[in-house]
């Protein structure tokens, strides 16, 4: 049986203490990837339970990053600091590691550090095919 | 709705509901609301659900009210999209919001904004709130801050979010709504940040306050908000009159998606813009996959969003001119009301350029309060897009 998908993610949503948000766009994520704004392509990650980070992760490229064999996901940046480092997270780093993103884990776990930002994972999403291997 | 429903691979699910596709569930953490398949709801545990013997392209409610429970405001504004003032008779008594309320929640809805007018100048607002929660919807609140006390800020905390409206971080905010209103707000942000509150901002863009927004940003940064709306200029209410002399410049249009992308590169406060600016972002063409994805949507509303006024009439959104009929009836004027097909169904009747544009799916056309207000024409394309300003250029040109 083919596993669940998620069609659609109102990320700006938290279901205790929500951003109003509903009908609003947030830059948070477009800047690392809808425009390709974020240093020439950087990667970031969406967040979901590692059950749906199990799944495949939705990827999407734009041609600088394919030409670099580099993905970008889709993503969300939480500004709390829930993980203050990739090494202080296996279970995110381990996923990082499936993923073969193509981004060092020294680059994800400085850009945690350095913008004290939640990193998490997303996926898989979409229709879209898995670009991982091209 | 069912809720609070645990999850063995470490998230949870605290609400979820049937949709044709699927449903919709409310995750813990990460925050999110997920659109999900059939199949993905049967893995959480949920029983089939005879609306997934259905093929619906509508969803069976909004995920999110923006309420009105007041017309009055002690502010008066000049740019009210409300005509804010006065309260007027026809408000609806506590009682009657709260059957709205309820309504809502029955219906499915996730959360509900209040908003006015003032809504702190009605005496039961918090009491509407924490009816809210008591039905399990998550209240969220837009205040000009005037009614403000420490006290008050304390009580705040039934609130998902509470976003004060302030239209630039300092004196600007006086050329935009024709009175000094920064005191106030900052005021009221400075005693909701003291009682850890989750509080953000709403800010009415104008080409007056356009070259403020960094100073606000940093404003916001500063105090510890948790995020900045900013929010187009909508020619309705007090502000019909008031649009063309106020309304961005096209070239500050145009300028908008870099500089708050940039912004957002340097600060922790999340900056959102409202639906109405999706042509100003897809005027940049980023990739329409991701963004449809996660919901960068236009025009969201009789799609995720409707809106109610302070008598109790609901539409698709709080712009909006007409409405659908009594909002207590929401679970049934959400499919039925031709009202919410005009929005829903716009893309389908899209003019040139919208029709040959690839955004169209999602960028659904713009703000149509926006164009009917401006061109006295619902299926109008959105007049401030930037390749419907060229398209019309063209066409003027070529006689």
């Amino acid at each position: 049986m083919a596993e669940g998908r998620i069609l659609r993610v109102q990320l700006d949503y938290n279901p205790n203490s929500s951003s109003m948000s509903g009908a609003s766009l947030d830059f948070s994520w477009l800047l690392w990837f809808a425009l390709g704004a974020a240093g020439g392509g950087a990667v970031a990650f969406g967040a979901t339970r590692p059950a749906i980070a199990a799944l495949e992760t939705a990827s999407y490229d734009a041609g600088s990053l394919e030409r670099e064999r580099r993905l970008a996901l889709s993503f969300h940046v939480e500004k709390l600091k829930q993980f203050p480092g990739m090494a202080g997270e296996p279970g995110l780093a381990a996923e990082l590691r499936r993923i073969d993103s193509g981004l060092q884990l020294s680059d994800l776990a400085r850009m945690v550090e350095e913008q004290d930002v939640r990193v998490t994972m997303i996926g898989p999403a979409i229709d879209a095919p898995d670009r991982t291997e091209r | 709705m069912h809720q609070h429903r645990g999850n063995p691979d470490g998230g949870s699910v605290l609400r979820a509901r049937y949709e044709s596709f699927g449903g919709i569930v409310c995750w813990t953490e990460p925050p999110a609301l997920l659109h999900v398949d059939r199949q993905f709801m049967r893995e959480l545990g949920y029983a089939e659900s005879p609306l997934w013997q259905q093929e619906s392209g509508v969803l069976s409610a909004p995920t999110e009210v923006h309420l009105s429970i007041t017309n009055n405001c002690p502010m008066h504004c000049r740019h009210c999209y409300m005509d804010s003032g006065s309260g007027a008779d026809s408000e609806l008594s506590t009682e009657a919001i709260k059957r709205t309320v309820r309504s809502m929640a029955d219906a499915g809805v996730f959360h509900v904004a209040l908003g006015g007018g003032e809504p702190f100048s009605r005496s039961d607002c918090l009491e509407i709130a924490r009816y809210c929660r008591e039905v399990g919807l998550v209240p969220n609140i837009t205040t000009n801050g005037f009614y403000m006390t420490e006290t008050l800020a304390r009580e705040c905390s039934v609130f998902g979010q509470v976003n004060v409206s302030m239209d630039a971080a300092t004196g600007p905010s006086q050329s935009v709504r024709g009175h000094e209103g920064f005191a106030v707000g900052d005021r009221a942000l400075r005693l909701l940040r003291g009682q850890d509150v989750s509080t953000g901002t709403n800010c009415v863009l104008t080409r007056y306050n356009y070259d403020h927004i960094p100073e606000l940003v940093e404003y916001a940064s500063g105090l510890g908000l948790s995020n900045i709306l900013f929010l187009r200029f909508k020619p309705s209410g007090r502000a019909l009159p008031l649009y063309g002399s106020n309304r961005l410049t096209p070239e500050q249009g145009r300028e908008l998606v870099p500089l708050l992308i940039g912004l957002a590169g340097k600060t922790k406060v999340r900056l959102h813009v409202d639906c109405s600016f999706a042509p100003l972002v897809y005027c940049h063409e980023p990739d329409p996959t991701p963004c449809s994805f996660l919901s960068f949507l236009g025009c969201v509303a009789g799609d995720v969003l409707a809106g109610v006024t302070p008598a109790g009439r609901l539409n698709a959104c709080s712009f909006c001119p007409d409405d659908a009929g009594p909002a207590e009836r929401i679970g049934e004027l959400w499919h039925a009301s031709p009202h919410f097909d005009r929005f829903r169904r716009w893309p389908d009747h899209a003019p040139e350029p919208c029709r040959s544009c690839r955004y169209l799916q999602i960028c659904r056309g713009g703000c149509h309060v926006v164009a009917e207000s401006v061109t006295d024409d619902f299926g109008a394309p959105d007049p401030e897009c930037p390749r419907v300003v060229s398209f019309a250029t063209e066409r003027s040109r070529n006689g």
